[in-house]
């Protein structure tokens, strides 16, 4: 097969001013190949990022670690918040075998200010093993001393985010913030711990001594909604949470609590990812062969609207190799056209769309090379047929065709 | 000696049931550096006629034999290397293809050539001959009839082939474009192109050196 026609200079600028004298049909031909790659580019995205989100979480949570949820018992247990966690059940997990420490969480919404500032952010209530047990790390200044558990002193510890909003650029150890209308020595910030899957950050919070929080944020009793529990790597996993669900069902029957471990987030994303995957799937491969569709019927019509051409062409010394060639190439031209402009809009969909899901943005590379891949081989699928009927017209018959 | 050598050459097309013979028989011997009117009315064959020398069409039954070689016995391939280093195509309705200016149009056989040339200058030289050396970059909405026919009598000659073959040529112009092309296609064969021109006009076929006449798929003499 001779295919050096497509070295030449003058074969590939006619293929380009064929293109552009058939200006609706090539545009029409390239959305249909930039949709159905957009949707590609795009479910690729949303699976890694629903990867990368598994990760996420699961680091959130910490090694060795377990969660206990108040929740209703169930499939979607984990979405709805309810406040049915009280010290009893905490004091009752500690004393399970193989839990190391616990802590749980309590926290309100509250004004913080400054002398200039005034701000909306959390305050969260730290037990004796809070911090170690939610991860905390000090980062600048100190924790709370082990005395400032037992009575109610007016510290706090702040977050990076909270402490540049309150003092932008200086040094917060040693300021005073009012919490509450109660004014708190910063006596500690604690490192960047990120974001919830939520998207909301976890460091614009201000952490104070429990005694403190009881009494100056929060005084009426309140229950809470997660404890979270550090576990003895040498005593079996499964075992311990068979015995903190026994031990809390003793107190909440029917069962209206959930216990997240790493193996309960990767199950319930496998589901979310695989649903999310089939749907994407059926959407993309949908997309696909509507575009396909659509390529193919454009490039029948384009023959035949050019039949008189192929003919004056044939004429002129093209084999019907060559006329192939020809048709293909608009088709290759208009795919990669197509794939380019479908990864825009799939990046696009990226940027805008994934944070509405609540996954986290990713641009991976497999997506640009799948785009690549699909728009050429469905520009070639679709164009093949009408491009070999072309080929195949005897020179009288297509010169004829426009007498 | 023949260029052309056609022996009992029979077409036949079928419309569903119905079966036309177009061709009846046909027999001719074209000399190389001749210059034949194939003369007749419309329907009588004459178009089919030249488009089986063309290549462009294989005839049912019969024998022709191009330069000496068995043309029935090509393959696409070869059928159309001959097109396009052997054959000069000039029809009625010109064929220009739109979307091209009028050089680009001119070296559209180059782009099927194994050959390597400056075509571009030649195709500069031999527009220039035929009056369109300001026309190079026009589109041939932007021509006259007389000029698109000069462009396509261009373009069957950009390749140098041995032999021209006119459809109609003059079918679509006034008088005196059509006598500027038949002295082009005159002085074509003055310098030793063999040309083959089917027309219905006598005063077109008057340049050629020899007539024929196509008359219910058989050929007579004029």
């Amino acid at each position: 097969m001779d295919l050096s026609i497509l070295l030449k200079g003058l074969f590939i600028g006619s293929v380009l001013k064929a293109l552009r004298q058939g200006l609706i049909r090539t545009v029409f031909a390239v959305c249909a190949v930039a949709f159905g790659i957009s949707s590609i580019v795009f479910i690729i995205a949303a699976i890694e990022g629903s990867n990368l989100q598994a990760r996420n979480i699961i680091k959130l949570l910490g090694p060795n670690s377990i969660f206990v949820r108040s929740g209703f018992g169930g499939k979607n247990s984990v979405r709805r918040l309810t406040y049915r966690l009280d010290i009893d059940d905490f004091r009752l997990l500690n004393k399970v075998v193989g839990v190391r420490a616990g802590a749980y969480m309590l926290l309100k919404r509250v004004d913080i200010a400054t002398m200039g500032n005034n701000v909306k952010a959390y305050v969260v209530a730290a037990m004796k093993d809070f911090l170690p047990v939610f991860d905390y790390k000090i980062s600048c200044g100190r924790p709370f001393l082990p005395r400032e558990y037992r009575y109610a002193p007016k510290v706090c510890i702040i977050g990076t985010e909270l402490a540049e909003e309150l003092f932008g650029r200086q040094n917060p150890i040693g300021k005073h913030i009012e919490i509450s209308k109660t004014s708190f020595v910063v006596v500690g910030m604690f490192a960047k711990k990120g974001k919830l899957p939520s998207g909301r950050s976890l460091d614009n919070r201000a952490i104070l001594p429990i005694g403190s929080y009881r009494k100056f944020v929060e005084p009426e009793y309140k229950r809470f909604f997660a404890i979270k529990l550090k576990l003895e790597p040498q005593v079996p996993y499964k075992l311990i949470v068979k015995q903190v669900k026994k031990a809390l069902l003793l107190r909440h029957s029917p069962e209206d609590f959930v216990v997240i471990t790493p193996e309960t987030i990767r199950k319930f994303l496998n589901i979310f990812n695989l649903t999310l995957s089939i749907y994407l799937c059926l959407v993309s491969v949908t997309a696909l062969f509507i575009s396909g569709f659509v390529m193919s019927n454009i490039f029948s019509i384009n023959v035949k609207v050019r039949a008189w051409e192929i003919g004056i062409r044939r004429a002129l010394g093209a084999s019907s190799i060559h006329i192939l060639v020809q048709f293909l190439a608009e088709a290759v031209i208009i795919s990669i056209i197509g794939g380019a402009a479908g990864s825009i809009l799939g990046l696009a969909a990226i940027r805008f769309l994934m944070p509405l899901l609540g996954i986290p943005r990713v641009y991976p590379v497999a997506s640009y090379a799948a785009a690549v891949f699909f728009s050429i081989a469905t520009g070639l699928l679709s164009a093949v047929l009408p491009a070999r009927k072309a080929a195949r017209w005897q020179p009288v018959r297509a010169l004829r065709s426009r007498l | 000696m023949a260029i052309i050598e056609l022996k009992e050459i029979r077409k036949v097309y079928h419309q569903g049931d119905l079966r036309v013979e177009v061709l009846k028989g046909v027999t001719l011997e074209v000399e190389k550096g001749d210059f034949i009117a194939i003369m007749g009315a419309s329907g009588s064959g004459k178009s089919t006629l030249l488009y089986i020398i063309g290549c462009l069409e294989s005839p049912t039954s019969g024998s022709y034999s191009l330069g000496g070689v068995e043309v029935s016995s090509l393959d696409d391939d070869d059928l159309s290397r001959i097109r396009n280093e052997r054959l000069g195509f000039i029809f009625q309705s010109f064929y220009l293809i739109p979307y091209l200016t009028v050089m680009e149009n001119v070296l559209v056989p180059t782009i099927y050539s194994a050959r390597r040339a400056d075509f571009k200058s030649r195709a500069r030289e031999l527009l220039g001959r035929v009056g369109l050396s300001d026309r190079f970059s026009f589109l041939p909405s932007e021509l006259s009839g007389g000029q698109k026919q000069r462009t396509a009598i261009v373009r069957s000659l950009i390749n140098d082939p041995d032999i021209v073959l006119a459809d109609e040529p003059t079918g679509q112009l006034d008088s005196s474009s059509s006598a500027q092309v038949m002295d082009i296609l005159k002085g074509l064969n003055n310098q030793g192109k063999t040309v083959v021109l089917v027309t219905h006009d006598d005063a077109t076929a008057s340049y050629a050196k020899k007539r024929v006449v196509m008359k219910d798929g058989l050929i007579h003499p004029a």
